[in-house]
């Protein structure tokens, strides 16, 4: 697991689960060159203990053909961690059959996006999933305050 | 000192023997300092490849994201032994992305002189160089390569020809698919995962036409095996085509293959007799299908196969029935309760439960 370059202002958090090393090393430059910390993790299993010992971050990009715990799973076990169920998850996969993108939504990806990718499409995607999180975490957060009131 | 080793008072057994002993005392300790050697070698070599790689790397990542960037960054100079691992990267980095991305690697890569490097190498005696070298070509999409990658298709070897055929839908897909498609019958070595990515890159649209053509024109075990790959073939065409085949075969082969395509979004032709059908896996296949159409007036013909001699036939028309939209739990026990054979009887009882319904 690596973290991203801690000179550049980060304004937002991703956590990038990819297990083909040269696709981590492209997707983690990309991204911290947009501004982005980026927590690298190798595997299903390095995904789970990020997931278990780190705070949510803002935005999951995440493969479906991982070593150990497949994408799938991480997606239903993210959707049940009370800290991270709304953090949007990104699909990054080769898997381009209509069954694969169709199980992964329903699981609780909020986008889909097929290998070979572009680069800009993603990020464009990336924002709009880290703009969406904000405003429902906004919006949630001034509804409990108008609940305690 | 070693005087002692060169008197003359030993005798000549003695002799041979501390001489012997010498011998493999003084090639132990040589045969040890070459280990040493190898093993420092190696691990210099790799070393610098690590490096090579992880500079190169980032060249070509900073080159995908920016097209000022792949035009303007500075290039660092490579060794004729450093090509194949600068290829490999290059071929991972243009494997990863699409669209202006791949076109800034494709740019970066003509910088780099790469047609030229890997045209040279096509004539290599090694064949992974030869396959590099395709591949290579492939991913620049470089034209004036067309005509070598062309020949490489008909190779006897199964990597050259299977990789020759995919660089070539890269360089010019519309000629590429009218001469691959018709070869998939025939090169039955070419692996099929191998096959269905050029199909992929080629596109639905491009493949729909001369897909159809080839599986008419083949016999019935070209047919099954071109159907194996007509998922990517466009959604109407392949509607006309399966319906087609099954209207005209009766092969056990083609009828399974053509059966496991049908979308369900249209009527099956000649449903009545395929569930008859004497081949036990083609009636297997007409359950599944009559439970993906889904239609109220498919019911008769599905418990009628509740009474089927073979197990799986039993098994796929009891889901089938179970997976029917318009059927709710009571009319699903209803249909159990008035089945008089207890086989039936069993297998939606089974089935039943797999849905929770038990």
């Amino acid at each position: 697991m690596t973290t991203g370059d801690p000179a550049q202002i980060a304004t937002h958090r991703a956590l990038v689960v990819e297990d083909d090393e040269h696709i981590g090393y492209l997707l983690d430059f990309m991204l911290r060159r947009a501004g982005y910390d980026v927590l690298l993790a190798g595997n299903g299993r390095d995904a789970q203990s990020v997931i278990e010992n780190v705070p949510p971050v803002d935005v999951i990009l995440l493969d479906l053909m991982l070593p150990y715990v497949s994408g799938y799973q991480l997606i239903e076990e993210i959707r049940e961690i009370h800290d991270w169920q709304h953090v949007p998850i990104v699909v990054l996969s080769a898997k381009v059959l209509e069954q694969d993108v169709v199980r992964a939504l329903d699981l609780g990806a909020t986008d889909y996006v097929t290998k070979p990718f572009r680069p800009q499409e993603l990020l464009a995607r990336l924002r709009r999933a880290v703009t969406d999180h904000e405003a429902f975490v906004g919006q949630h957060g001034q509804n409990r305050v108008a609940a305690l009131r | 000192m070693l005087e002692w080793l060169f008197r003359s008072d030993f005798d000549g057994v003695t002799t041979a023997a501390i001489w012997s002993i010498a011998a493999v005392f003084v090639t132990t300790i040589t045969l040890f300092v070459y280990t040493l050697g190898l093993r420092w070698v190696t691990i210099v070599g790799a070393r610098r490849r690590t490096q090579f790689v992880a500079h190169w790397r980032g060249v070509f990542a900073a080159a995908t994201l920016s097209e000022e960037d792949a035009s303007s960054i500075a290039l660092p100079h490579f060794g004729r032994k450093q090509r194949s691992d600068l290829l490999e990267e290059w071929n991972r980095a243009r494997a990863a992305v699409d669209g202006a991305a791949a076109e800034n690697l494709i740019f970066l890569g003509e910088r780099l002189a790469l047609p030229a490097i890997t045209t040279d190498m096509l004539g290599s005696r090694r064949l992974k160089s030869r396959i590099l070298a395709i591949q290579t070509l492939g991913n620049l999409r470089d034209l004036p390569s067309q005509p070598a990658i062309r020949e490489l298709v008909t190779h006897d070897n199964t990597a050259l020809s299977i990789t020759a055929a995919i660089a070539l839908v890269q360089i010019c897909p519309d000629q590429a698919v009218q001469l691959l498609i018709p070869m998939i019958e025939k090169r039955s070595d070419w692996p099929r995962n191998r096959v269905s990515i050029f199909l992929h890159i080629a596109g639905s649209e491009r493949i729909s036409e001369p897909m159809y053509r080839a599986i008419r024109s083949a016999d019935n075990q070209g047919k099954s095996l071109l159907l194996k790959f007509a998922c990517q073939v466009e959604t109407n065409v392949l509607d006309a085509l399966v319906e087609d085949l099954i209207r005209e075969s009766n092969d056990a082969g083609v009828l399974n293959a053509a059966l496991k395509l049908v979308s369900g979004h249209s009527d099956v032709p000649r449903i009545a007799a395929l569930i008859r059908h004497k081949t036990w896996f083609v009636r297997v296949q007409a359950a599944r299908v009559l439970g993906r159409v889904g239609q109220p007036e498919h019911l008769a013909l599905l418990e009628s196969m509740l009474h089927d001699d073979e197990w799986w036939v039993r098994y796929r028309a009891a889901q089938a029935i179970a997976s029917l939209p318009f059927l709710g739990p009571n009319k699903l026990r209803q249909l159990q309760n008035r089945q008089s054979d207890p086989f039936a009887a069993d297998i939606l009882q089974q089935a039943y439960a797999e849905v929770g319904l038990a």
